[in-house]
């Protein structure tokens, strides 16, 4: 699962939904694999406006990346930024999760990551 | 024709076998008519003009007879506004698009959909695709269908390249793809028919921009799949494209959903284990096809959350069946909150009997 994923997924706890703190999902324990994927700037550029900045910079920091700065930059300033768009590449499109959890930080409940794929069914207390 | 995902890999016995309702999937999204909607819904840059209004009014000085007037309001009528438009025209490229299908079972239509994104989305290969399943299984088989589909849609043209070169074309191939792509060879490569397909791709992918790294490439960004329930862990707001092909065969009931084994992690819950017994394959597979009541209880829990988990510009692709009452369905979809936005159409259909669709597909979006 691409860190990217991150950003569009959030705690499946239906109580959890109007919390602030259930997206982004923190990454436990994560073990990391990479993907060779070729560098795409006019993609991570347009991609700027629809990712949640915030919680992308909570999830970089978290998987022991680069610290992200506090406010996006704009196109241009990406477009020009080589080392930037190389970061986020690497981040968001070849970064991978295959081991570990995603622990929600309202509920605190822990979504199992195994063999790259997130296992977002609740025991059934939580349904 | 585009080409049709390999599924041979996948486990049949407790992971749904593509049918006809996946192809109906396959067809209707790559037609010309659909095609042609998501090229315009989507479009790679948008140009918004805006007008600023400048508005100069001039008011008289109040008439010295103002009490003899018999209309009290002449004087603002008398009221002079000079209104400037000026138009400014601004480009905005799109974001990319989130590409959701639930319960892809075997992957063949996020496959398709991921590994021909720039020839469904009007060119645009940053087509973002995802998949959930409840089926840890179809999980897994999705993910390798994706790979495999995405890989295949790129081997044609490499071997395209090298042929190229090899025929002493100038080396303007070999030094980016783009530059091999948009060398206008791709319809004498299509007639060498070596490669039915290969034509088709290397037109699409003139299409699509230069200047990127991967040119030549027609396939989009596979992030993943995750095990879950529906659209239970989808941030609201996110989905562009979403595809369902819901259990939609009426049953007694609906088999109930695999818990995740509690505390722990889920380490070891149901649907964790590689091995299963004929029983656990069973009712994998009845997940896959039993709606409940009128084949839409599943169904309804989508459409629920479709105002939700759909981004303002989302589009999805449900497809029903006769049994699930379409007519019907369409019309509570367009009655849904919303302002009288929500449309719904059949945009594709297959197995006519009797004046009587077996299967169609309907897209949802808000105007």
């Amino acid at each position: 699962m691409k860190v990217l994923t991150l950003n569009f997924l959030t705690c499946a706890v239906k109580t959890c939904k109007s919390s602030a703190n259930s997206f982004p999902l923190h990454p436990k324990d994560a073990e990391l694999v990479s993907d060779d994927v070729e560098l795409n700037p006019q993609l991570l550029v347009n991609l700027l406006p629809r990712i949640d900045w915030n919680a992308l910079r909570i999830t970089s920091t978290e998987l022991g990346f680069p610290q992200l700065p506090e406010q996006p930059p704009t196109a241009e300033e990406l477009q020009s930024d080589e080392k930037m768009l190389k970061d986020l590449h690497t981040l968001l499109m070849e970064t991978q999760i295959n081991e570990g959890k995603l622990v929600c930080g309202n509920c605190g409940h822990e979504y199992a990551v195994r063999e790259g794929i997130a296992n977002f069914l609740l025991p059934s207390h939580l349904v | 024709m585009l080409p049709t995902p390999c599924t041979s890999h996948v486990p049949y016995e407790r992971v749904y076998e593509p049918a006809e309702d996946s192809f109906l999937l396959l067809d209707t999204l790559s037609s010309a008519s659909e095609t042609a909607f998501l090229a315009a819904h989507f479009p790679a840059v948008t140009t918004t003009t805006t007008t600023t209004t400048t508005t100069t009014t001039t008011t008289p000085s109040p008439p010295s007879s103002s009490s003899l007037s018999p209309h009290p309001l002449s004087g603002t009528t008398t009221a002079t506004a000079t209104a400037t438009a000026s138009r400014a025209t601004a480009t905005t490229a799109s974001a990319p698009l989130l590409l959701l299908e639930i319960g892809p079972g075997s992957g063949v239509v996020l496959a398709f959909a991921t590994a021909h994104a720039a020839a469904l989305f009007g060119g645009r290969r940053d087509v973002l695709a995802l998949g959930i399943d409840v089926n840890r299984f179809a999980c897994r088989a999705t993910r390798e269908t994706v790979r495999k589909a995405v890989a295949a849609s790129s081997v044609p043209r490499r071997r395209k390249g090298r042929r190229r070169r090899s025929g002493g074309d100038a080396d303007g191939g070999g030094s980016g793809g783009g530059a091999a792509g948009g060398s206008g060879a791709a319809g004498d490569e299509g007639g060498t028919g070596e490669n039915d397909d290969g034509g088709q791709q290397e037109e699409e992918m003139e299409e699509e921009g230069e200047g990127e790294g991967e040119a030549g490439d027609t396939a989009g960004y596979f992030l993943g799949v995750a095990q879950g329930d529906l659209v239970g862990a989808v941030r609201p707001g996110t989905v562009d494209v979403l595809v369902f092909n819901p259990p939609y065969v009426p049953t007694e009931e609906v088999p109930a959903v695999p818990a995740a084994a509690g505390g722990g992690g889920g380490g070891d819950g149901d649907g964790e284990r590689m091995r299963t017994t004929f029983e656990e394959d069973s009712a994998l597979l009845a997940l896959s096809y039993a709606g409940g009541k009128d084949g839409m209880e599943v169904t309804e829990r989508v459409i629920a959350a479709l105002p939700a988990v759909l981004s303002d510009r989302g589009v999805a692709y449900l497809l029903l069946c006769a049994q699930n009452r379409p007519e019907e369905v369409k019309e509570r979809i367009r009655q849904m909150e919303g302002g009288g936005r929500w449309r719904a159409e059949t945009v594709g259909s297959s197995g006519k009997q009797a004046g009587w669709e077996k299967l169609q597909i309907v897209r949802i979006w808000r105007a």
